[in-house]
């Protein structure tokens, strides 16, 4: 588990608090001493509750599968893994209850929350997948890992292991619906949460294509240059081919883009945002993730005390400022919701 | 701190453009699929496009319409999309949707479209900006309505199809004075887009202490265009030499100077300069034909003279 909070100043901002100081403290029970004066994301989520009347034991979880936000881009390097946390945990500290399934081999969401995949004994998603298409038993809350208190932030974790998944679902009927199928009949537990976020590998293959058949709108993360365009025209035409594949069914996959890695000395990245806003003028989230050495400052893997995604390490910068906008727009693009209450 | 980057500070700062025309292949729309079923919809479960700027559809018009669906029945189903389980709005259609209400059916044939806000409201303009009897005043008065679900004025101006330039004509209502914005509503043909944005062009060329002074001029120059005495398309160049006479040191007065002839203190005629330009008149008889041709051929010299300095 991670111990993680904002200071006052964010906290008011994400709870949406406009009074003052000490009227915000007093939402609080807990003496916010032994919090070194922060606020986590259960507490802000509480707040948020309380602030609309509604009490936490009260809700009612409507059986429903929440948004799913899922990372994708047919390149390597683009942002992918951190943008996937990055939005996770700034979800999460908005008041979101947001579960992650780290679904590439490479294991980087993984290892960006401190986890060690190496040593640890990991359940994917994969192996889930697999026992429910074979009708085997399983159980997710097994393969769940709190990262922040109270569920507002669990992962499923990955392992080199995951490549193996393609192989098996080659062989299943309508292999591209295994992932949706697997959360509808799971879906009492899927609709504890606000929102799903799944980071992908790079490649098109059957395992980045179930999952994107389970969303209404992946999440393209593009690094501003030539050859990420290049990789666009790919994400493109795959997921054209998915959507003729299966619009008979009624099924319809939109796209919405990031743009990362903006730096003004940088010309070509310049070219890039314009091919990229003259190509798809309304799919391009306005916030631009600024090339910054804060998503760098990274990492050292699987060392707990050392990971974390930007907000976590550096919540003042600017880095995570663009990453608290994004996520501010994607509450809307995705209509995202507490406990299934819409807030504006 | 630094401000946030955001593709719409880039595009306005013109670092990056966003009108390229090489272009990434297109993600297809679910509408590109579409194998277009019609259905039967009732009517009174089917309402206006919300963003529909046409809002008076002429009882003729529509009386016309319903007789001829009366005899040949409706060629094209109306373009609608689904709101709720029970409702639908119209995406495209609402002149057959009202011809149908008039001949009393009670359902009417639709195709179903899963279109969003924005689409619907591009459409329903679209479908309006090139029709005569829509002014440019309420196009962009629909425009302004709608502006908020996109996420920059390019992208406004894209989905509808618009040059940049035109777009910012349709924007330049705004930046008039506020007599002459209750004037549109109750005339909306008053001023066109270009008209405007001339106007506001001089506005935003004036400085500060004449502002009054084009006001006043501007205020002038309305009241003559509702007498039909000066053209919509003049009005700019009118505020302008006024206000240029203004700052040149000249009064008024000189502008509208009237000089009156006198022989054996009888009046005989004048002379007067306006805006409008330099007229002199002189009595009948008061000249011989031969006088006449005099003073012909000296104003001639005089002005060709003068221009041929300038
Ligand atoms: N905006 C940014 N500014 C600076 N560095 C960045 C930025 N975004 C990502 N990076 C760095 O780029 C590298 C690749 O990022 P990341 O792992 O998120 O990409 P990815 O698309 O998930 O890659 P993969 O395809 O391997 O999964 C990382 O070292 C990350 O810290
Ligand atoms: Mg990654």
């Amino acid at each position: 588990m991670r111990d993680f909070g904002v200071k006052l100043k964010l906290a008011k901002e994400f709870v949406g608090f406009m009074g003052s100081s000490p009227e915000f403290r007093s939402l609080f029970e807990k003496k916010s001493q032994q919090y070194h004066n922060t606020y986590s994301a259960l507490d802000i989520r509480n707040a948020k509750l309380k602030l609309l009347g509604v009490e936490p034991s009260a809700l009612q979880t409507e059986h429903k599968l929440p948004p799913i936000i899922n990372c994708r881009m047919a390149k390597g390097g683009t942002g992918k893994t951190t943008i996937c946390g990055g939005i996770a945990s700034a979800l999460s500290m908005f008041g979101y209850r947001v579960l992650m399934i780290d679904g590439d081999p490479q294991a980087s969401l993984t290892g960006l929350f401190g986890i060690n995949w190496a040593t640890e004994n990991i359940t994917h998603i994969g192996e889930l997948m697999l026992k429910f298409s074979r009708k085997e038993e399983y159980r997710i809350e097994n393969a769940v890992r709190p990262l922040y208190e109270g569920n507002m932030l669990d992962l499923i974790a990955s392992d080199i292991s995951l490549v193996n998944a393609d192989s098996w679902l080659m062989g299943v009927t309508s292999r591209e619906f295994v992932f949706k199928k697997f959360l509808d009949a799971n879906v009492e537990f899927f609709s504890k949460y606000d929102v799903i976020m799944i980071d992908s590998a790079p490649s098109t293959n059957l395992l980045t294509n179930t999952f994107m058949c389970a969303c209404q709108k992946i999440l393209a993360v593009v690094w501003l240059d030539g050859q990420s365009l290049k990789a666009m025209q790919i994400l493109v035409s795959n997921v054209n081919e998915l959507n003729d594949a299966f619009h008979s069914m009624g099924f319809h996959l939109d796209v919405h883009i990031v743009a990362n890695g903006y730096h003004p000395s940088y010309s070509p990245c310049k070219d890039a945002m314009s091919t990229l806003i003259s190509s798809y003028p309304d799919k391009i989230n306005n916030t631009v993730i600024p090339h910054a050495v804060s998503f760098m400052k990274q990492v050292e893997l699987f060392k707990e005390e050392n990971s974390g995604t930007v907000l976590e390490r550096e919540p003042n910068s600017i880095a995570a400022r663009a990453i608290i906008d994004l996520s501010k727009s994607l509450v809307k693009e995705y209509d995202i919701k507490l406990s299934g209450i819409q807030v504006i | 701190m630094k401000k946030p980057i955001t593709v719409s500070g880039l595009i306005q700062t013109g670092v990056i453009q966003d009108n390229l025309t090489t272009s990434l292949p297109k993600f297809k729309g679910q509408s590109d699929f579409s194998s277009d079923i019609t259905i039967q919809i009732a009517l009174e479960q089917i309402q206006p496009n919300p963003y529909q700027p046409r809002r008076i559809f002429p009882d003729i018009e529509l009386q016309e319409l319903a007789a001829s669906i009366a005899e040949i029945g409706l060629i094209q189903p109306i373009a609608v999309r689904k709101i709720s389980e029970t409702s639908y709005q119209i995406i495209a259609g609402e002149r057959r949707f009202r011809a149908f209400k008039l001949l009393n059916k009670s359902e009417i044939p639709c195709v179903l479209f899963s279109c969003a806000d924005a689409d619907m409201a591009v459409m329903a303009i679209a479908e309006n900006v090139n029709r005569q009897d829509l002014s440019d005043y309420e196009i962009s008065k629909s425009i302004r309505n709608v502006e908020n679900l996109f996420p920059s004025k390019t992208s406004l101006a894209e989905s509808l199809g618009f040059q940049r330039e035109d777009m910012y004509r349709y924007f330049a209502y705004d930046a008039l004075p506020e007599f002459v914005i209750e004037k549109l509503e109750a005339n909306p043909r008053l001023l066109s887009r270009n008209a405007a944005a001339d106007i506001k062009r001089i506005f935003n060329k004036i400085s500060p202490e004449h502002y009054e002074f084009a006001l006043t001029a501007f205020k002038e120059a309305v009241a003559l265009l509702e007498l039909a005495e000066i053209d919509q398309t003049k009005i700019a160049n009118f505020i302008s030499l006024k206000v240029k006479h203004f700052s040149d040191g000249e009064i008024l007065e000189v502008n509208n100077k009237k000089e009156e002839f006198f022989i054996n203190n009888k009046k005989i005629g004048h002379f007067f300069s306006s805006h409008k330009g330099v007229e002199v008149k002189i009595a009948v008889g008061v000249l011989s034909y031969e006088k006449t041709e005099e003073l012909k051929e000296i104003l001639n010299n005089f002005l060709n003279s003068s221009s041929s300095q300038s």
